[in-house]
């Protein structure tokens, strides 16, 4: 055709010869892909785990898990490192290009730690530094602020209400009446009241009260851990 | 160039709907489709406008939606005019965004063809740098285009297809397609001449 000169032939020609994608290229998508398929099916699953959780009744329990000292928090890191562990396991499994490793391998994989490979993965595979935490169990207790001390009382309530509907934990089993719990909240809250009035030698009587009636009571570690308490006790 | 291409492990077909099909028709396995096509969609998305720096996200994408609908394909196009398909509708949201998102953002100008030096097979200094300018000058007449002229110019002169495959892989019949490429050499060619006006080689108008 008239309208199309050999200048333009020339410059398709030139165009012709780029474009083509490497091997590098081709393989940092494969990568990319494949994290990302992982982790869509890793959501689907944490949705679904959590809707069974919901119908069977678990959550209350996991709620109770929560009053005992494992904190929201924690459970969100622990969720974040889950997550991070999957795209690592995922993007190990497609490092290793050439093996004809499958998804099931991958949903196979996730449930063995594979943490340690994580340093021979390209960088942008790598988990986020901020999902480099110990596990949940090496975490140090919950310090409680100093203001948690005025504020136990209608804590203690609602931690008895879920205790009431706990399922039993790791602990060695020490069944706890539930009546026996709401003396415990009630002397724990006569400790708080003594606190609040700088009542030492009341707060002192009572916590040395708490530690012979309740041994392996519910709010050992609230006692221990106010501020104002430690103080006492010393 | 055909690259040797890495195995997309870890995503398997079997994840895919394709999985429950009871069907005759079998489809393809994502693997297979992703070492045949990874080529073509790259070049399509850099030879349709998409920058460099997004170019892996715009064909991850592409291969993202082909993982979820793997299952819907049916056999009655070929697999390329499928996953053109989906690399056109990829590509047109991802002008959408990167025109409102990047509005004040300038793109960056064609490269000086360096890409253009890696594939050449002996290029000499002087060979090297009108080569490079021949493929700057042609990316930026395409992105001059209107996408559909521009699509078109793409698949005849740089996929070097026919104008019936690119009837079947547009959608479109035959007379359409020639009509459309016709004009659209004819635009490619004024702004050809436009720019060689505006570089003095073709001053003499």
């Amino acid at each position: 055709m008239s309208d199309w000169s050999q200048d333009c032939e020339d410059l398709f020609a030139a165009g012709r010869l780029i474009d083509e994608p490497s091997a590098a290229d081709q393989q940092r998508v494969a990568l990319r892909i494949a994290a990302q398929v992982a982790a869509a099916g890793t959501a689907a699953a944490v949705v679904s785990l959590t809707t069974a959780a919901g119908s069977a009744g678990t959550t209350a329990a996991t709620v109770t898990k929560i009053g005992t000292g494992l904190s929201m928090a924690k459970l969100l890191v622990s969720a974040a490192v889950a997550v991070g562990a999957v795209g690592v396991v995922t993007t190990a499994v497609v490092k290793s290009s050439g093996s004809p490793a499958r998804l099931a391998q991958v949903t196979t994989q996730v449930t063995e730690p594979p943490i340690a490979s994580a340093a021979s993965l390209p960088a942008w595979s790598r988990p986020h530094p901020s999902m480099d935490v110990p596990p949940v169990e090496d975490l140090p207790p919950p310090v409680f602020p100093a203001v948690a001390a005025t504020q136990t009382a209608p804590i203690a309530q609602a931690a008895v209400a879920r205790k009431a509907s706990a399922l039993p934990t790791s602990e060695p089993a020490e069944t706890v009446a539930p009546e026996d719990t709401v003396s415990e909240a009630r002397l724990v809250r006569s400790i708080d009241d003594a606190i609040r009035r700088h009542d030492g030698s009341t707060a002192q009587r009572l916590l040395d009260e708490h530690d012979a009636t309740f041994p392996h009571g519910h709010f050992g570690e609230e006692c221990a851990a106010a501020p104002g308490a430690r103080a006492l006790r010393r | 160039m055909e690259s040797v291409a890495p195995r997309v492990t870890g995503v398997d077909v079997d994840a895919s709907p394709c999985s429950a099909r009871p069907l005759a028709f079998a489809p393809p396995r994502f693997q297979e489709v992703y070492d045949e096509h990874f080529a073509f969609c790259w070049r399509m998305a850099r030879r349709l406008g998409v920058p460099d720096a997004s170019v892996d996200d715009v064909v991850q994408d592409v291969f993202l939606v082909l993982h979820r609908r793997l299952g819907e394909y049916d056999g009655r196009a070929s697999m390329r005019t499928w996953l053109f398909g989906i690399l056109s509708h990829v590509i047109r949201d991802f002008r959408r965004r990167y025109r409102r998102k990047d509005a004040k953002h300038v793109p960056p100008a064609p490269d000086s063809g360096t890409d253009a030096a890696a594939t050449s097979p002996a290029p000499t200094p002087a060979a090297l740098a009108e080569r490079s300018e021949k493929v700057a000058l042609l990316k930026r007449l395409l992105d001059e285009l209107e996408d559909g002229k521009r699509e078109i110019l793409v698949l005849a002169y740089l996929e070097q297809m026919t104008v019936p495959e690119i009837a079947e892989l547009l959608g479109v019949n035959l007379n359409t397609t020639y009509s459309r490429l016709r004009a659209a050499r004819q635009a490619f060619d004024q702004l050809h001449e436009r720019a060689r006006g505006t570089t003095g080689k073709g001053a003499s108008r």
